[in-house]
């Protein structure tokens, strides 16, 4: 009898109309490292929210030891012996390693009072027993990335969880730290602990796991040994065969570098570990550069700093041979960048603004004469953006209330507009519909027919292999892969790129 | 300008008329309680400041500061900064329009005035801007800041009324009279109503314009609602923290010195008091919209003027205008920010 | 994993805590001056008459600290004050209820005005500073209106003198014993127990607090009862020793407090403060008014002087405050 079941577990999101989970089985022996992978939107994290408390499954039922159980809170998930370290630490930073390990469960001296002498003996008995060594009256707020990370594990432990779960721990640490955290979990195994760990990194499963499970699309498609399986097997099934969404790309017809990132790192202070490591990067008018990557391995942050919206740490960006590194975003928008951002709600629009509002947020100078906005330049503007683009609502209503498709169409018009000779795209059609997602596609395809440069960020496989004409894929900040999109290229060696398997020799 | 549609305003007016007929039952229903002559009471109450010149005239007086500070706040509202300040900068900006008057007292009646107009704006929009400025350099609170530094400021005023402006031949806690040459003109005599009025219609429709027809409206306004998506759409976003402050500030200072010119003609202490917090509520039930604030001013100035009437004629305390006024305040800052969140959770 | 290394504070630092130690100088200093330049300054007479100056605004700036720890503020404990000394004036002035009866109630109206402020946060969510502004509002009309605006008298009575007018010893006036009193409890919760864990959990990192099981929002509701039942004592207090009771009384008191709490080094962000500190910030402010009234100066200078220390109090705060960011 498995340690922990959980059965026919299915998860709907309805404000996205997201299956996250669809009548998922998932098991654990006692006493094993489990992992957990797949690709982004596969579905693990929810099956891990559903198990810490944190959300509830609409259907299934979750068995520990046998015994069916309700986890409703991660309060009661604790009581059951179960534990989580998140990706994105629960500290308190002005408290010390103590306070934060008992916080909840202080110990006190007749009732009423926090024994805090106590409390600290408590957490270094705790760190001896699994073998940490720290001292527990440091403040939070001084610790590096890993040794909070180390925090939040000694939390759990201090719960005496009997389960733990860890959700992408290796994100944020360098490889030394790795080693420390992994010979830090088979020392828990030993003591009979069972440990699942969530993560895209294939090296690491075989490194460290007893057994592995792979979703993909909300489903569980696979569960192996992880000594029966290797790598390119498990990236085959993490990405699944190739769909071929119905675009044609007509050949290549490059023009001149239009933008250009040279050894463009980003690092931020009290992080170990760069978010992006030296990115070079080009593309050239009238070409599609796909940039690959699954989630937390740089490609928000390319985002970010190509859009100008963080600044780089080291490195320069150019556009049509000029420095825009230090350009700051109204002087971007002057030159012309344009931008669809991941973020529809909060960033490429204003909810609460009307649809003209969001239409002249980066061209609005264009209609003023005297400082007085014109009128009838405004309506004439809007009109066009409406009809050309299909755009389903009045320009004067609130933008919140168009559906997820038209919002992004707005966006699209909007930022077509400023006739860039550059355009960045980030997961421009995640969450929309059919009918939506191949409206885009043919606007980013005329774009590269008008010889625009295009860079489009995307963790959707199929939607890159279809579109791009040279393929990037970004591994822990890097770019591990430059890859022409030939017929040869396929998607599971791209997959490999993009979890780590393969790295192109510079 | 007209950027919205028909729809979503009426929508929003409905909900503000609930309100206020609210307010209004439960003014009703404490005179009901609290006054021996209740059917006398609200003749008074709801009908007395219509009655006469002198009462009508009064009431749109006390509407002046009111609306100058209902703009204040309905700007630094629509750009989602926070002047909590309005108190302060509208006293300190009264006694730089008194001080200016007095050191000045052979000037020419318009320039004169014109100069301590100007000093009474640029009082308010520094106090009003500091906070604006500390929140942009150093992430601070301005709801907080300019609170402190307002009740700071008014300890200051207090002083220079009480110590050395102080004019020992009235017998007043106030300062010297300005020469007359400053006095604004009267309007509607024999009340108190004023030139000032007319500035307050002007300014309304000033800032009305601002936000709505021209190039630094939309940006504060966008900054107002999304700041980040503002900073993506190219605008300095840090600018307009403090841009609105500095403009709420000037509107306070304004409402300071117009009401020396023009009603009081001395800095009484404390005479002020009431126009920063009314103009908060003022703003609220205008829904932040500055074409709404005239008429919210004159509705909480005729509570205002209605008390007092009932308070002459009948046997109630002022208190209950105290009362009715922050019931209200409360219910329309209640509806209001109920309103924003339903939206924010629908479009989440 | 190794987190190793001398915590960065000395144990007799974090016995009184780097903060408090600075207020504590500042305090020391001020006092120093004010008995230079006048000898009255450092009699017996004058302390214990500073201390109980401190006391009744010790009481509530000790309360509203806990709440500005957890993140929220209390603009209506004076009009609460007022309310708590109305409703005793009129029970036992007019109606003639026994005094410790009515002053019970008194508080007890504190309590629940109190009570309503948390509520209100709960279910409306809205900023505490803004929630409170219109309760003050609301709250000192409804003072004003139980008095009908006339401040009332009480007779004097063992009461008086067990909450206001007594003085220990001879010397040691009893409003002193009450705020140590309150101090060292409030010391003790906020310091000392897992209560006061959760408080600084709220103010510091809200979402981590409430994933640890703390229910922040019952924490701050906890903070309002507790600023109005300071309120509510400290009315008792002052009308103890003043004998009477206006309606208008402890306008600006909730200033004051914060001020006193920002002195004493709590962060107006919430997570950071200590009582210690606001006891030293409130006995800042009393040293500096009684020093000034010493000094012979009048009673808006002394006014203005107050506002000076809080306007740099204020940019003092806002610098620390925005290290922790």
């Amino acid at each position: 009898m498995a340690f922990l079941q959980m059965r026919g577990i299915t998860k709907l999101y309805p404000e996205n109309n997201v299956l996250a989970n669809d009548a998922v089985d998932f098991e654990v022996e006692k006493n094993e490292i489990h992992a957990v992978v797949g690709e982004n939107g596969a579905g693990k994290s929810t099956l891990m929210k559903i198990l810490y408390g944190l959300e509830r499954a609409d259907r299934g039922a979750i068995l520990l030891e046998g015994r069916p159980v309700r986890i409703a809170s991660p309060l009661e998930a604790s009581r059951l012996g179960i534990g989580m370290v998140h990706q994105h630490f629960r500290l308190i930073p002005e408290f010390t390693i103590a306070e934060n390990v008992v916080l909840g469960r202080e110990p006190r001296r007749r009732g009423l009072f926090l024994d805090q002498e106590g409390a600290v003996r408590a957490v270094r008995r705790v760190a001896e027993e699994y073998g940490f060594s720290i001292d527990p009256r440091l403040r939070v707020a001084e610790l590096s990335v890993g040794q909070m990370q180390l925090v939040e594990i000694l939390k759990i432990l201090y719960r005496r969880a009997d389960l733990l779960i860890l959700d992408e721990p290796t994100s944020v640490l360098t490889e030394q730290q790795i080693r420390k955290l992994f010979a830090t979990l088979r020392g828990l195994r030993a003591i009979g602990k069972t440990v699942i760990i969530i993560t895209h990194k294939l090296g690491e499963v075989k490194e460290i796991s007893q057994r592995v499970t792979v979703m993909r699309a909300g489903r569980v498609v696979a569960v192996r040994p992880t000594a029966q399986v290797d790598e390119r097997e498990l990236s085959r099934l993490m990405v699944g065969k190739a769909l071929s969404l119905q675009v044609r790309r007509e050949p290549l017809a490059r023009g001149p570098v239009v933008l250009e990132l040279e050894k463009v790192s980003l690092k931020l202070k009290g992080q170990d570990r760069p978010l992006l490591d030296g990115v070079d990067l080009q593309v050239h008018g009238g070409e599609i550069v796909g940039v690959a990557g699954v989630t937390g391995n740089g490609l928000a942050e390319l985002e970010d700093v190509v859009s100008g919206l963080r600044r780089v740490t080291s490195g320069s960006i150019l556009h049509d041979g000029v420095d825009i590194t230090r350009f700051t975003s109204l002087e971007l928008r002057r030159r012309g960048l344009a931008y669809v951002p991941a973020d529809r709600l909060h960033r490429g629009s204003s909810l609460q603004s009307t649809v003209l509002e969001n239409m002249i947020i980066a061209s609005h100078h264009r209609f003023i004469r005297g400082g007085v906005f014109r009128r009838r330049e405004l309506e004439q503007f809007a009109g066009e953006l409406t009809e050309h683009y299909s755009i389903e609502g009045d320009p004067r209503v609130p933008i919140g209330t168009l559906s997820g498709g038209n919002i992004q169409k707005v966006i699209l018009a909007r930022e077509l507009a400023s006739r860039s000779d550059f355009i960045l795209f980030s997961e421009p059609t995640w969450g929309l519909d059919v009918a939506s997602s191949e409206f885009i596609y043919e606007k980013i395809l005329e774009l590269r027919r008008r010889g625009i440069a295009v860079l489009l960020l995307s963790s959707n496989l199929d939607e890159i292999m279809s579109l791009a004409d040279t393929l990037l894929v970004m591994y822990r900040g890097r770019v591990v892969a430059r890859l022409e999109n030939s017929g040869a290229l396929t998607k599971e060696l791209a997959g490999e790129y993009m979890l780590g398997l393969r790295e192109e020799r510079r | 300008m007209k950027w919205r549609s028909r729809d979503s305003f009426l929508a929003g007016a409905a909900g503000l008329a609930i309100t206020l007929g609210i307010s209004f039952l439960i003014a009703i229903l404490l005179i009901l309680l609290l006054s021996k002559q209740p059917l006398a009471t609200i003749y008074y109450f709801f009908i007395g400041p219509l009655t006469n010149k002198y009462y009508l005239g009064n009431m749109l007086n006390t509407a002046v500061p009111l609306t100058f500070t209902g703009l204040g706040i309905a700007v630094a509202f629509k750009s989602s900064v926070f002047n909590l300040g309005g108190e302060g900068q509208v006293y300190s900006g009264a006694l730089a329009a008194t001080v200016i008057c007095l050191a000045l007292p052979q000037a020419n009646g318009y320039l004169g005035g014109l100069a301590a107009l100007a000093g009474a704006l640029a009082m308010g929009a520094v106090l009003a801007g500091l906070s604006g400025f500390f929140k942009m350099k150093w992430g601070t609170d301005e709801l907080i800041s300019s609170f402190l530094i307002s009740t700071a400021v008014g300890f200051i005023v207090n002083y220079f009324i009480t110590g050395p402006l102080d004019d020992p031949g009235n017998n007043l806690l106030a300062s010297f009279a300005i020469d007359k040459r400053y006095f604004l003109a009267g309007l509607f005599p024999p009340s108190k109503l004023n030139v000032s009025a007319l500035f307050a219609l002007a300014a309304a429709g000033l800032v009305f314009f601002l936000l709505y027809y021209t190039h630094p409206g939309y940006e504060m306004r966008m900054c107002g609602l999304n700041r980040e998506f503002s900073r993506y759409g190219g605008i300095n976003v840090s600018a307009y923290v403090v841009l609105p402050m500095l403009l709420s500030g000037a509107l306070h200072g304004l409402a300071g010195g117009l009401a020396i010119l023009g009603t009081y003609h001395m800095a009484v202490k404390e005479f002020s008091f009431g126009m920063g917090w009314n103009g908060i509520a003022v703003s609220l039930i205008a829904r932040n919209h500055p074409l709404g604030v005239v008429p919210a001013a004159i509705f909480f100035a005729y509570l205002d003027a209605g008390a007092k009437a009932a308070m002459l004629h009948s046997d109630v305390t002022f208190e209950i205008a105290a009362i009715v006024q922050s019931v209200i305040f409360y219910l329309v800052t209640a509806q209001a920010l109920y309103n924003a969140l339903r939206y924010r959770r629908r479009a989440a | 994993m190794e987190a190793t290394g001398k915590p960065k504070t000395t144990a007799l630092q974090r016995l009184i805590g780097l903060r408090d130690f600075g207020v504590l100088v500042a305090a020391l200093l001020i006092a120093a001056f004010f008995s230079i330049a006048t000898p009255v300054f450092l009699t017996s007479y004058n302390i214990f008459n500073l201390l109980r100056q401190t006391a009744q605004l010790g009481i509530i700036s000790m309360a509203m600290t806990m709440l500005i720890v957890s993140g929220e503020f209390d603009l209506s404990v004076g009009a609460i004050y007022a309310v708590t000394g109305v409703v005793a004036g009129i029970l036992a002035a007019k109606l003639g209820i026994n005094i410790w009866i009515a002053a019970l109630a008194g508080v007890a109206a504190g309590l629940a005005l109190g009570f309503l402020n948390g509520l209100l946060i709960a279910v409306t969510r809205i900023n505490s500073f803004i929630a409170t502004l219109s309760t003050m509002m609301v709250y000192r009309g409804i003072a004003l209106v139980l008095s009908q605006g006339q401040p009332i008298g009480f007779q004097l009575s063992f009461f008086m003198d067990f909450f206001g007018r007594g003085e220990l010893f001879g010397v040691v006036p009893v409003p002193v014993f009450w705020m140590l009193g309150w101090g060292v409890a409030m010391y003790l919760v906020m310091h000392r127990t897992a209560f006061g864990v959760k408080v600084f959990a709220t103010g510091d990192n809200r979402e981590a607090a409430d994933l640890a099981g703390i229910k922040t929002m019952r924490v701050k509701q906890v903070g309002f009862l507790v600023t109005s039942l300071a309120a509510g004592l400290s009315a008792v207090i002052s009308l103890s020793f003043l004998k009477t009771v206006t309606p208008t009384q402890g306008t600006g008191l909730e200033l004051e407090a914060i001020a006193a709490a920002v002195i004493g080094g709590t962060a107006m962000s919430g997570g950071v403060g200590s009582i210690l500190g606001t006891f030293l910030g409130t006995f800042i402010m009393a040293e500096v008014r009684t020093g000034l009234v010493l000094l012979g100066t009048d009673a808006y200078v002394q006014d203005a002087f107050v506002g000076l220390v809080i306007a740099l109090a204020v940019i003092i705060n806002v610098r620390l405050s925005t290290r922790k960011k």
